[in-house]
C-alpha cells in the first residue's frame, strides 16, 4: 500500500481544491490528442478531430476531459485505497474499451503539463515530485487489471 | 537525420527566446533532483543535497543547470545536426560520467515542466509537442554513443 505523508495529503488536496475541472479537464485531454495523435484512435466517436484548431473546439473531447479529470476525485477520496478504487474502470478500460494502458502515463503527463502552467511558479519541484508521486500510482491502478 | 518544418523551427526558436538561462537553469536540476532523488548520486561532490530546501539553495546545482541550459543552445543552433553536435558529449556521459541514459528523459522531462511552468498557456498543445519532439532528439543525440 502507498504511504502518503501529511504534506503530501495537503498538496494533492490543495492542487484539486483550487482546479476548475471545466478547464483544465479539456485542456488535459487536448493536449493529450494533439501531442500523442494516436490517441485519437480511441475517439473515433467524437467527431472532428482532424486537427489542433478542430481537437481544442470539440465539445465531446472537452466533455471527455471533464469526465476523466472528475474520475481522479475517487482516488483523492481514497487516498490510501486507490488500487481497489479503480479496479472496476481498469477493467473497463482493458476489456471493453481496449485502451493501451502506456496511454494513461501519457494523458497523466499532459495533465502535469496543464497543472504546471496553472499554477506557475507554485508548481515548486516538491509540489511536483507530489503530484507525479499521485499520479504514477493512479496510473499503475488503471494498468493493474490488465492481462 | 531528424526532419524539421519551418513551423517547428520557428517554434522551437521561439520559446528559446522567451528562456532566461540564468532563471530557469537553477529550476531544472532542482527538479530532477527532488522529484527523481536516485539522480543524487551523480552529484556526491555537490555538497549538501540532504532535503529540498538545501537543493534548492545549493549553488552548484544552480550552476550546473545554468550549463546544461548552455549546452541546449547548441541543438537550438544545429537542429539538423544533432548527433554531430552532442557525440562528444554523448561520449563523455557514457564513458567517464557513466550516467544511465534514462537520466536524460528525466531531465528532459523537467526542462518542459520548468518551461511550462515558465510560459504557461503560450506553451499551447501545438507548441508542446513541437517541443517535445525537439527534446526527444536532444536525448537521442546524448544516448547515441551509448552501446
Amino acid at each position: 500500500m502507498v504511504e502518503w505523508s501529511e504534506n503530501e495529503r495537503s498538496i494533492i488536496s490543495n492542487i484539486f481544491s483550487n482546479l476548475d475541472y471545466n478547464d483544465v479537464g479539456p485542456k488535459a485531454l487536448v493536449r493529450c490528442l494533439v501531442v500523442y495523435p494516436w490517441t485519437q484512435r480511441y475517439f473515433s466517436s467524437f467527431g472532428n478531430l482532424y486537427n489542433a484548431e478542430a481537437i481544442s473546439t470539440n465539445p465531446k473531447v472537452a466533455a471527455h476531459g471533464i469526465k476523466v479529470l472528475h474520475g481522479l476525485d475517487r482516488a483523492l477520496k481514497n487516498m490510501d485505497n486507490i488500487k481497489a478504487t479503480y479496479a472496476e474502470l481498469s477493467v473497463l478500460h482493458s476489456e471493453k474499451l481496449h485502451v493501451d494502458p502506456d496511454n494513461f502515463k501519457l494523458l497523466s503527463d499532459c495533465l502535469t503539463i496543464v497543472v504546471a502552467g496553472k499554477l506557475g511558479s507554485a508548481f515548486t519541484p516538491e509540489v511536483q515530485a507530489t503530484f507525479q508521486k499521485f499520479l504514477a500510482v493512479v496510473v499503475s491502478a488503471l494498468g493493474k487489471q490488465y492481462h | 537525420m531528424v526532419k524539421w518544418t519551418e513551423l517547428e523551427r520557428s517554434t522551437v526558436k521561439a520559446i528559446w527566446e522567451k528562456i532566461d538561462i540564468d532563471e530557469i537553469g537553477s529550476q531544472i536540476w532542482a527538479r530532477v533532483l527532488i522529484v527523481y532523488p536516485w539522480t543524487e548520486r551523480y552529484f556526491g561532490s555537490f555538497g549538501d543535497l540532504f532535503t529540498i530546501t538545501a537543493i534548492l539553495k545549493n549553488d552548484k546545482v544552480a550552476a550546473h543547470g545554468r550549463m546544461v541550459l548552455k549546452a541546449l543552445d547548441k541543438a537550438v543552433n544545429n537542429m539538423d545536426n544533432m548527433k554531430r553536435t552532442y557525440a562528444d558529449l554523448s561520449r563523455l556521459h557514457f564513458q567517464k560520467l557513466e550516467v544511465d541514459p534514462d537520466s536524460f528523459r528525466l531531465l528532459a522531462d523537467c526542462i518542459t515542466i520548468t518551461i511550462a511552468c515558465k510560459l504557461k498557456s503560450a506553451l499551447s498543445p501545438q507548441s508542446q509537442a513541437i517541443w517535445q519532439k525537439f527534446i526527444s532528439a536532444v536525448v537521442d543525440a546524448m544516448s547515441s554513443q551509448y552501446c
